[in-house]
């Protein structure tokens, strides 16, 4: 079988969400000696780029996303470690995402963690109802380049604030890319608090996070 | 029998452990293929169907949907099991018929049918959008009330409170919650109608405990007002939500189920949506012992309601619940642009007529998309309100053809919708005056949708 064919099926269980099928394609990439880096940039990537578009048009919904990610992550893990052994991978970006304490709200939250998974970042999602202190300490933890922060209400928004303050107060406000999203957000309020990045929807969401990384790494977007 | 509070509870501590991933893709895939079985069709030509079997269908597999399913507590992370029997036994029983307000505004909430010529209950006002001072909730609630066809004021939420921004779970969240109930009151007052129910009790607060604090009568607060209790998308509760409804039940409240489903979530398409607009609304019935519904489908990427598939979504599961049920259900209306646009009263009017013609009643209105603060006047409720009397003279064919005309008009802003301007650019702060460029707006706005066939008097 050609190097193309296997990559295809590799899509195939990826875009299907099939989790087991991804790992098991991987698995043969690299049984077969072909190159791994090679199918996360050939197989894995574009397959990323299509889901996003999709969900952005909403020709697929939040449970075809999030298999779809999964199964990435499953294929990913596979052909990474393939890779370790050889040079290091260095993934697209740490991400510690939560919504903030006092709101329970996560369909917007789950979008973006899902997306972001699906476009190569490494994830730590700390659910729901989340008091600032316990996103920092994880973020200082992973060494996250990202601190995305989601509220859906106007009662609860004041949450977000609340994380970039303690990390001023903390004297690292400058170690972190902190964007804010969530139904009652706005560019305005991102600016008035001090974040570096406001979104609406969660695929400009990911590209925004996209785009601050490679600022501050100094890669021209 | 009834099924006690005591019962629903036991329930959530009971019932079968499942992680909320396994729950949320069992919800998704069964959504999905009840919609196959039954054949339910999303047809975009036709965003106000009128085709009562496939209401009939859309009902039947939501019914299933919360009999198969149950409900998700995420607080104990169990399986909250209703059998058949008692889902159709609640249904039986429940309210026809609510009654809110005091003296002369005191009115009962009665279930309406599709084409019915009973004026819809209106429930007017900001639908717990933001504002930033006491001062401007006083005067937009002064504002609402003076509305002639108002039944019950939907207030906004305040960010602040003495300049201060609200956090939640603080101190300042209760006093919010305080205050929004008091300053209304004395605005209803103000305005000649103190009899009048406030029915999103209460918009500042978002944590069991400011609520109930707030729920005092010391502040204002009546068992003749309606109290909101969410829904977590989808089909999910957790304990501070039933602390509310437990709460505000044992004090004679009317609660109300509140539900938003996500088009593009874990319900998924336009078909799975409307199903679980069904099953949510039998959530309520079931977990809350809910007396009426609040009801807001929204669009996972625009985070309104205006859009074709939404107003199909809205339409149908209306019908559905109308055709199948005496549930007194009220859909709220989201729209994407802010006032003083034309786009927002395009995207008012056609969700308005068709969700009237559906036979349900309404809150109106969530103007840019409830998010950005101050942006908001009495207009939009107000003009809501106008087009919601005359849309009872049409049937849903007409509408059909109406909405038909009017979707064209904004369906390609409503990824980046004008905002408009702000309370304090369009109205007098101290006497709630509109500007006369906007009623001049909207004098034009009626015209053309006259001409379309919907003429506002």
């Amino acid at each position: 079988m050609s190097e193309e064919k296997y990559f295809a099926e590799l899509r195939e269980a990826i875009i299907a969400g099939d989790v087991q099928r991804a790992r098991e394609c991987a698995e043969k990439i690299v049984k077969e000696g072909l190159d791994p880096l090679k199918a996360i940039e050939e197989a894995i990537q574009p397959v990323a780029k299509i889901v996003g578009e999709k969900f952005e048009k909403l020709e697929i919904f939040l449970v075809d996303l999030i298999m779809s990610a999964d199964a990435m992550k499953a294929a990913a893990e596979v052909l990474t470690s393939a890779i370790k052994a050889k040079r290091p991978l260095r993934p697209a970006g740490k991400v510690v995402i939560a919504t903030v304490q006092g709101d329970i709200h996560d369909i917007g939250k789950n979008i973006v963690a899902a997306l972001l998974v699906a476009n190569g970042f490494e994830v730590y999602d700390l659910g729901v109802d989340v008091p600032a202190l316990k996103i920092i300490e994880k973020a200082e933890e992973v060494g996250a380049d990202v601190i995305a922060l989601s509220a859906l209400m106007t009662s609860t928004m004041r949450g977000q604030k609340d994380v970039i303050d303690m990390l001023k107060a903390m004297g690292i406000r400058d170690k972190y890319i902190v964007v804010v999203g969530g139904g009652a957000t706005t560019a305005e309020w991102a600016r008035e608090i001090g974040a570096d990045g406001w979104a609406e929807t969660a695929p400009e969401g990911v590209s925004l996070i996209r785009r601050l990384i490679e600022e501050k790494r100094g890669v021209k977007p | 029998m009834k099924i006690t509070m005591t019962e629903i509870v036991e329930r959530a501590l009971t019932g079968k452990p499942c992680s909320e991933r396994e729950f949320d893709i069992r919800l998704s895939k069964r959504a999905r293929e009840l919609v196959k079985e039954y054949g339910i069709f999303y047809d975009p030509a036709n965003p106000v169907p009128r085709d009562f079997g496939l209401a009939n269908s859309v009902f039947k597999a939501g019914f299933q949907l919360f009999c198969e399913l149950g409900v998700y507590c995420t607080s104990t992370n169990k399986i909250m099991s209703f059998s058949e029997e008692e889902v159709r036994y609640a249904l039986k029983h429940a309210p026809a018929e609510v009654w809110f307000g005091e003296g002369i505004d005191r009115r009962a909430l009665t279930p309406r049918k599709p084409e019915d010529k009973k004026p819809p209950w209106c429930f007017l006002g900001a639908a717990g959008a933001p504002v930033s001072s006491e001062q401007i909730l006083s005067i937009l609630v002064e504002s609402y009330a003076k509305i002639p066809q108002a039944n019950s004021i939907t207030t906004p939420a305040l960010t602040r409170v003495r300049g201060v921004r609200i956090s939640p779970g603080t101190p300042l969240e209760i006093l919010g919650a305080i205050e929004t109930v008091r300053i209304a009151r004395e605005a209803m007052r103000r305005a000649g109608r103190p009899g009048l129910p406030i029915m999103n009790l209460v918009a500042t607060a978002t944590t069991d405990s400011s609520l109930i604090s707030a729920l005092n009568s010391e502040f204002g607060a009546r068992s003749s007002d309606g109290v909101l209790v969410g829904i977590l998308a989808e089909l999910k509760t957790n304990f501070a939500l039933l602390n509310k409804a437990f709460y505000a039940k044992s004090l004679g409240f009317r609660i109300a189920g509140e539900l938003g489903p996500v088009y593009g979530g874990y319900a998924g398409g336009a078909g799975e949506t409307a199903i679980v607009t069904v099953a949510e609304h039998l959530m309520g019935l079931m977990v809350y012992q809910a007396d009426w519904y609040l009801v807001f489908p929204v669009h996972a990427i625009y985070t309104a309601s205006s859009s074709r598939e939404l107003l199909w979504v809205r339409n149908i599961s209306a019908q559905a619940i109308s055709l199948n049920t005496n549930l007194l259900s009220l859909y709220l209306s989201y729209i994407a642009a802010g006032p003083m646009t034309e786009m927002a009263l395009y995207e008012i009017a056609a969700q308005i007529s068709s969700i009237v013609v559906s036979g349900v009643s309404i809150e109106a209105v969530g103007v840019a998309k409830s998010r950005h603060e101050d942006r908001l006047t009495p207009i939009e409720p107000k003009f809501a309100a106008e087009v919601a009397y005359t849309s009872t003279r049409l049937s849903l064919q007409d509408v059909n053809e109406l909405v038909k005309q009017i979707l064209p008009r904004y369906e390609d802003k409503l990824k980046n919708p004008p905002l408009g301007k702000k309370f304090q650019e369009i109205c007098d702060i101290e006497t709630g005056r509109v500007s006369r460029e906007y009623l001049e707006l909207v004098t034009k706005v009626k015209k053309e949708l006259s001409d379309l066939g919907l003429p506002i008097e």
